[in-house]
């Protein structure tokens, strides 16, 4: 029984190490040489495990192992480089050692003062090899994570909850361990006991896994949603540019018109009838309605269309736009910026009682483009780490216009910052590009 | 006191202007020195100094671009906030630098922010403290601090004008200057003025001197993420 919990232990050894490199390093596709190593390395660790005592010599020989099969599955089953791969190894190696050593010294202690309870010399390794391995584990998937910051934002309230499984686990196998002791089980016994601990413990390492997939996926099918939207976004730009050819090549037909009337009565001498006919054409609505708000046409197509639209709506839409050097983004990353920040300024003043939007686009300090935008909204909205969540009913739809924008902003160097002023009921929206 | 401008070929909008001031005195509680003026060519012949000018684009003989041109040569850091009833882009007005542009008519919320704004930037610009300098009292403008480097029995504070060595360690010149934020510490002993940044990169960071002038100084790779940080949310106003 002894026997077939060591080499449970040490396949999730293995495990963790497999699940480490997958985590961090793309694979290089090739099953067979995975499995192979995963199955070497695994045999040797049992060797080790089974034919060696306790010791200081055993830990030694067991970090080797660690060290060599980390090697391997960096070199030859993912596409680590030699630096990474060393470094890689050389910390699991030391997480191995460190998490059998602290759980050696830590059960000595409970041994001293809980010792009479305890019967069975080999729950007792046992009992030790798992709560070492749990160790191991959990400070492999801290090290995992801290290495990729992004995963650090996703950790929610549910994920939090989940980190309390392995403590659980922790206590299970304590508890079932002590009550074993004192009911007086046999040494087989608590060793099964253990065995059923452990694979509790494997069962909640699954449904970590399960979890940290699905949250991938969903963070793919977002950052998806995301690319959609700017493909969209980059599509009305091309089709407002296509627009606008066509309506300049209908105002060069209309103006050569006008000019034939023009002509027609200039040699009549009707002077206050050219006159009129001047004002008339003036007011025609088929002149291009793009106003100029800065030296930026792109800009000045996309402000236009919302100053339309809040004149329309009724929302007082002031803009102030410097001279500032736009070059510094791409035309695709301005048009996704600048359509997202006074979308959602439009969308929120049109639900509000005031109804206003100050635009002010400017250059601070010489060489930081600032964009601010703050809107009139009646209601508070919700933030999360900093991201504000969609006030929309159609959840699935929305809510990706400020993470678009902190997308391009943090892309260019730059950081966006979303506040809601309660005193004033604005929402402010700030982003700062160097 | 602060003491501003308002320069408009048409009467009633002085007048108008100089009421919405008079309302934002006693609403705030502040007290203004204005001068009002519908000739400009008058502005300039008295070369007079002022903090902040409200100036109409649109007047006869010198226009409000070129007086507020003008107006900063007198005074570097005179605020303008040119009105206009011109709905459309003022190609030229984009090019100096000025505050705010306010559209007629004239909102009085749109007026109060300006002016809010305004006065708060003046603030800002003319902050300033003492510090001992041997047997003396030195009096530095928070704004003209360049950088201050810490050395072993106090701290040098360079600045445009100067440098200044004091006995005081930069944490208490700081504290002093009642916006330790607008500073950050680009390297080991060196803590820059943000308002003075006007380049920065993973080699330094540059520093505004004067018009002409600029000076480097080094920023350190480990802090280099946090100095940029700061620097974003100085700029960006989100301190």
């Amino acid at each position: 029984m002894s026997t077939a919990v060591q080499v449970l232990i040490c396949f999730f050894t293995q495990l963790i190490l497999f699940f480490y490199f997958d985590g961090k390093y793309k694979s290089k596709k090739r099953s067979l040489r995975t499995f192979s190593v995963f199955i070497v390395s695994l045999l040797s660790l049992c060797a080790l495990a089974v034919l060696t005592e306790q010791s200081v010599k055993a830990y030694a020989f067991e970090g080797a192992v660690v060290f060599i099969s980390a090697l391997a599955f960096a070199f030859l089953c993912y596409e680590a480089t030699g630096k990474n791969a060393m470094l890689d190894a050389l910390s699991l190696t030391t997480f191995k050692i460190c998490a059998d050593i602290l759980t050696e010294s830590s059960l000595k202690i409970l041994y001293f003062y809980g010792g009479a309870l305890i019967s069975a010399e080999v729950s007792v390794f046992l009992l030790q090899l798992s709560v070492s391995e749990i160790l191991f584990a959990a400070l492999v998937a801290v090290f995992l994570k801290m290495q990729k910051p992004e995963n650090i934002f996703i950790i929610n309230k549910i994920s939090s909850a989940l980190l309390f499984f392995p403590i659980v686990s922790l206590a299970i196998i304590i508890l079932l361990f002590v009550s074993s002791g004192k009911a007086g089980a046999s040494g087989e016994v608590g060793t099964a006991f253990t065995l059923i601990s452990m694979l509790l413990v494997c069962a909640n390492a699954a449904l970590f896994a399960v979890y940290e997939k699905i949250t991938g996926v969903l963070k793919q099918n977002s950052d998806y949603a995301i690319a959609v939207r700017q493909e969209v976004l980059d599509l009305l730009h091309y089709e407002e540019l296509e627009r606008k050819q066509e309506s300049s090549q209908k105002l060069i037909h209309e103006i050569k018109n006008h000019l034939s009337t023009v002509r027609a009565l200039a040699k009549n001498d009707n002077a206050p009838e050219i006159a009129d006919y001047i004002d008339s054409v003036f007011e025609d609505s088929g002149f291009d309605h793009t106003r100029e708000f800065s030296r930026n046409k792109l800009v000045n197509i996309i402000v236009s269309r919302y100053a339309e639209l809040c004149e329309k709506s009724g929302i007082v839409f002031d803009v102030d736009i410097r001279d500032v050097p736009f070059g510094i983004l791409k035309e695709s990353s301005l048009t996704s910026l600048l359509d997202n920040i006074l979308k959602n300024a439009y969308e929120a003043a049109l639900n509000s009682r005031e109804k206003r939007i100050n635009l002010r686009i400017e250059l601070k300090n010489e060489i930081v483009l600032k964009i601010y935008a703050e809107n009139s909204c009646d209601e508070n909205p919700q933030f999360e780490n900093g991201i504000l969540l969609t006030t929309k009913p159609d959840k699935k739809s929305h809510g990706y216009g400020t993470k678009i924008i902190t997308k391009i902003a943090e892309e260019n160097g730059g950081t966006a910052s979303f506040v809601y002023d309660e005193n004033e009921n604005l929402f402010k929206c700030t982003v700062v590009i160097v | 006191m602060t003491r501003i401008l308002i320069c408009d070929d048409e009467s009633a909008f002085v007048f108008e202007i100089s009421s919405l001031l008079r309302e934002f005195e006693s609403k705030h509680g502040t007290a203004f020195d204005i001068t009002s003026k519908i000739d400009p060519e008058s502005v300039l012949r008295e070369e007079a100094f002022y903090d902040i000018a409200f100036i109409d684009v649109e007047m006869p003989g010198i226009d409000g671009i070129e007086l507020s041109k003008r107006l900063y040569e007198i005074n570097n850091g005179i605020l303008v906030i040119i009105i206009t009833s011109f709905q459309k882009y003022l190609d030229d007005a984009m090019r100096i630098r000025v505050f705010r542009y306010l559209s007629k008519p004239l909102s009085r919320e749109r007026f109060e922010r300006a002016l809010a704004e305004a006065l708060e930037e003046h603030k800002r610009q003319t902050r300033s403290f003492t510090v001992k300098c041997g047997n003396t009292a030195v009096l530095i403008n928070t704004f003209d601090i360049l950088y201050i480097e810490n050395i072993k029995h106090g701290c040098i504070i360079h600045t445009k004008t100067g440098d200044i060595k004091t006995s005081q360690k930069p944490a208490q010149i700081l504290a002093k200057t009642n916006c330790a934020d607008a500073f950050a510490v680009s390297h080991l002993g060196i803590t820059v003025n943000l308002a003075n940044v006007v380049g920065l990169d993973r080699n330094g960071v540059v520093l505004k001197k004067n018009d002409a002038e600029t000076l480097s100084t080094y920023v350190s790779q480990r802090r280099y993420k946090d100095f940029k940080n700061a620097f974003l949310n100085y700029t960006g106003g989100l301190l």
